[in-house]
């Protein structure tokens, strides 16, 4: 909508006249130093810890140093506009993002600043970036399933919303590729009228990747529902440093308005080497690895602020699906080992196992959830309950297979069942399954039914089968899609439309 | 450690030493004249601060410009800041050296930054508001620059009150240009 060139006048016109202006004393600092985006200030003695500080020329920072004499602080902005001596004044506030539903379906900076070339966002809805989270009485256990669509995961490892679930491993390993499916799978639940929100926060990505996502989750009509930030590789270490805490602030909208939402960090290594520029900028001794001592409450108090809500509070809930990058595999880096600790499991996935086809690459023995098992369906429970256990058996009896020895029996059954399992949790990217198919196909290959099938031939029968049961056992699907238990009816049904697919398939 | 934290210890020596001798008025004489001069000449600063240079030949010459009447204090204090190769906090020394002693002394130094020259009658007047708004003494020093277009700014320590023609346009303009923004979205 084009604004009128008289009507701006007018509206300036009387906006001019009814300016009102209260000189007031205010508290002021002279900038000493500026530098690699941080600044050391001095005066400013009223001025609080993360307070929001104003310099000239429009460029904001967060007063992150409180020593005897000066302030240290870092830049929201370009450091080039600063110079020693310019005027700074404190704001008594902490730093407030746009929230709201006018954020869907855009792109924005980590200062909530729109970056998508589509205007400006009408809210007025403002969040402090840091603020609490909720605490104990607030919250209340996690119960509902947030439905990834991967069979891997919603089996073996299920998430539920308000749950903290790590996604770690090497890069090129498919973690960002889990993420996107996972909002992609959330339309269902949007078009149904019980929307998941996603936010999507990129730190330190390059603008290409982010670009990547933007148009994927377009080309398959999940922008609507999904908001971005992007901290790229080449905004300051500041704002990457805050684009985890602004993208929290959007989500918690959500929360407390008692809807559901999803928000991915990734990933919280390059976070965690941003934060670590700022504070030897800032001349914080280094620990460990040269990150600061507080690295590890950078990152708990971040992700605490993921909670499902008490039925009080509106019963609102926000999933976090932080990623960490691994270097060369290893978990027991610092900041792998810190976030492991802090979530409620873990999602590893391997490249060895990536490079062998089984895609996505999650290791299932070193992955899991550590309260997700209250939020699964009672059907998916009962037929994923074994499947663990005989991968468990699989990957111990694999070895021999290797060596081409004579097997018993009992042993080959294993390795069987273990080759077609390995073959069902196979899924390509963008192809999110619904509930009740992840149960109707892992049913079958749990219960031995296509044992028989030639392992090359599975996901081939994995298609045909679960379009001849939307067509011929729409009755069995129906009741499992809307009980989503697997009654005795039920299982019987699958098993006889299995056995009769059977008979077609060749 | 910032050379201020440095500073303000040797300072806080300094006008230690001075009350005790009750002259406070003349070290803070002399340490006008030294910071004066060091102001004024750059190639004295090249001097003090450059490293082959001998502290004797230092400590005589810092002497001569504090001038012969210059209390023991100045002479012993300049002595021990050539000593410790502390050179360079002498141009910061009198600004926090007068600031504490106004604190001791119970003024407040206003710096007032006004468009145009004010004429003796306003200073006075300005001074009476604002000697009765602290409830203390208040000195005066009157900058002018013109890029503040009207009015003044007052600075107090580190507070400060705008009433600029700029500083009030400034405010204008960012006030503006939010509503202006409040429009555009909600069009």
């Amino acid at each position: 909508m084009e604004l009128r060139a008289e009507e701006i006048t007018s509206v300036i016109r009387k906006e001019i006249t009814d300016y009102q202006e209260q000189l007031k004393m205010e508290s002021v600092g002279t900038v000493l130093t500026v530098g690699d985006c941080v600044a050391r200030i001095y005066g400013l003695e009223k001025c609080k810890s993360s307070e929001l500080l104003e310099f000239e020329g429009g460029v904001n920072g967060i007063a992150l140093n409180l020593e005897e004499d000066s302030v240290g602080a870092v830049l929201l902005g370009e450091s080039r506009k600063i110079k020693e001596g310019q005027i700074v004044r404190s704001t008594g506030q902490i730093i407030s993002v746009p929230v709201g539903d006018a954020m869907l379906g855009r792109v924005v900076n980590a200062i909530g600043q729109p970056i998508d070339g589509k205007g400006p966002i009408s809210t007025d809805k403002l969040r402090p970036i840091e603020i609490n989270a909720p605490n104990v009485v607030g919250r209340q256990p996690v119960k509902e399933p947030l439905q990834t669509g991967i069979k891997a995961i919603d089996s073996m490892i299920p998430i539920g919303r308000g749950q903290r679930e790590l996604i770690i491993g090497d890069r090129q390993t498919g973690k960002t590729a889990i993420c996107i499916d996972t909002i992609i799978n959330q339309k269902k639940e949007f078009d149904a009228g019980n929307p998941v929100y996603c936010i999507y926060v990129a730190i330190g990505q390059k603008q290409s990747t982010v670009l990547r996502v933007v148009e994927t989750l377009e080309k398959y009509d999940a922008m609507k529902y999904t908001i971005i930030v992007s901290a790229s590789a080449s905004d300051a270490a500041p704002l990457q440093y805050i684009a985890p805490y602004s993208g929290t602030a959007m989500g918690e909208e959500f929360r407390d308005t008692g809807r559901h939402a999803l928000i991915i960090y990734d990933d919280l290594w390059k976070h965690a080497v941003a934060y670590r520029q700022v504070s030897l900028l800032l001349r914080r001794p280094p620990g460990r690895e040269a990150f600061p001592g507080d690295i590890f409450n950078l990152h708990s108090r971040l992700l605490e602020r993921s909670a499902k809500l008490s039925d009080k509070l509106g019963g609102g809930s926000l999933t976090a699906l932080p990623i960490v990058e691994t270097q060369a595999g290893d978990f027991s880096a610092y900041i792998p080992t810190n976030v492991i600790s802090i979530t409620d499991g873990q999602i590893y996935l391997q490249s060895e196992l990536f490079y062998a086809g089984v895609r996505p690459a999650i290791n299932a023995g070193l992955s899991v959830s550590r309260v997700g098992g209250n939020a699964q369906s009672k059907a998916m429970k009962k037929v994923a309950g074994s499947l663990r256990l005989d991968l468990a058996q699989f990957r111990e009896l694999e070895a021999f297979t290797k060596f081409g020895s004579e097997l018993d029996k009992s042993t080959q059954a294993q390795i069987n069942r273990g080759q077609r399992l390995i073959e069902i949790l196979k899924q390509g990217q963008y192809e999110p399954f619904a509930t009740e198919n992840q149960i109707a196909i892992i049913f079958a290959a749990g219960q031995g039914l296509i044992d028989d099938v030639p392992v090359a031939r599975v996901k081939a029968f994995e298609k045909e089968f679960l379009l001849y049961l939307r067509t011929n056992a729409t009755g069995v699907m129906e009741t499992l899609r809307t009980k989503k238990e697997l009654t005795s009816d039920v299982a019987e049904g699958l098993r006889a439309a299995c056995e009769a697919f059977k008979k077609e398939f060749k | 450690m910032t050379p201020l934290r440095v500073t303000r210890r040797y300072v806080q020596g300094v006008i230690e030493a001075a009350q005790s001798e009750g002259k406070l008025d003349a070290v803070e004489q002399a340490l006008a004249a030294i910071d004066a001069a060091l102001q004024e000449n750059k190639d004295l600063r090249n001097l003090l601060f450059h490293p082959t240079i001998s502290r004797a030949r230092k400590k005589q010459l810092l002497r001569k410009i504090a001038g012969d009447g210059a209390p023991g204090v100045v002479t012993g204090f300049t002595d021990y800041v050539i000593e410790k190769k502390r050179e360079h906090i002498l141009p910061s020394v009198y600004g926090e050296f007068r600031e504490a002693a106004d604190a001791l002394r119970g003024i407040m130094r206003a710096r007032v930054t006004a468009a145009y020259q004010p004429t003796p009658d306003q200073i006075q007047r300005l001074k009476a508001q604002l000697e009765q708004a602290l409830a203390k003494k208040v000195s005066i020093e009157v900058k002018v620059d013109p890029a503040l277009l009207g009015g003044m700014q007052i600075m107090i320590g580190t507070y400060i009150l705008d009433g600029s023609i700029a500083g009030r346009l400034g405010r204008l303009s960012k006030h503006l240009q939010e509503e202006v923004g409040n429009i555009k979205s909600a069009a």
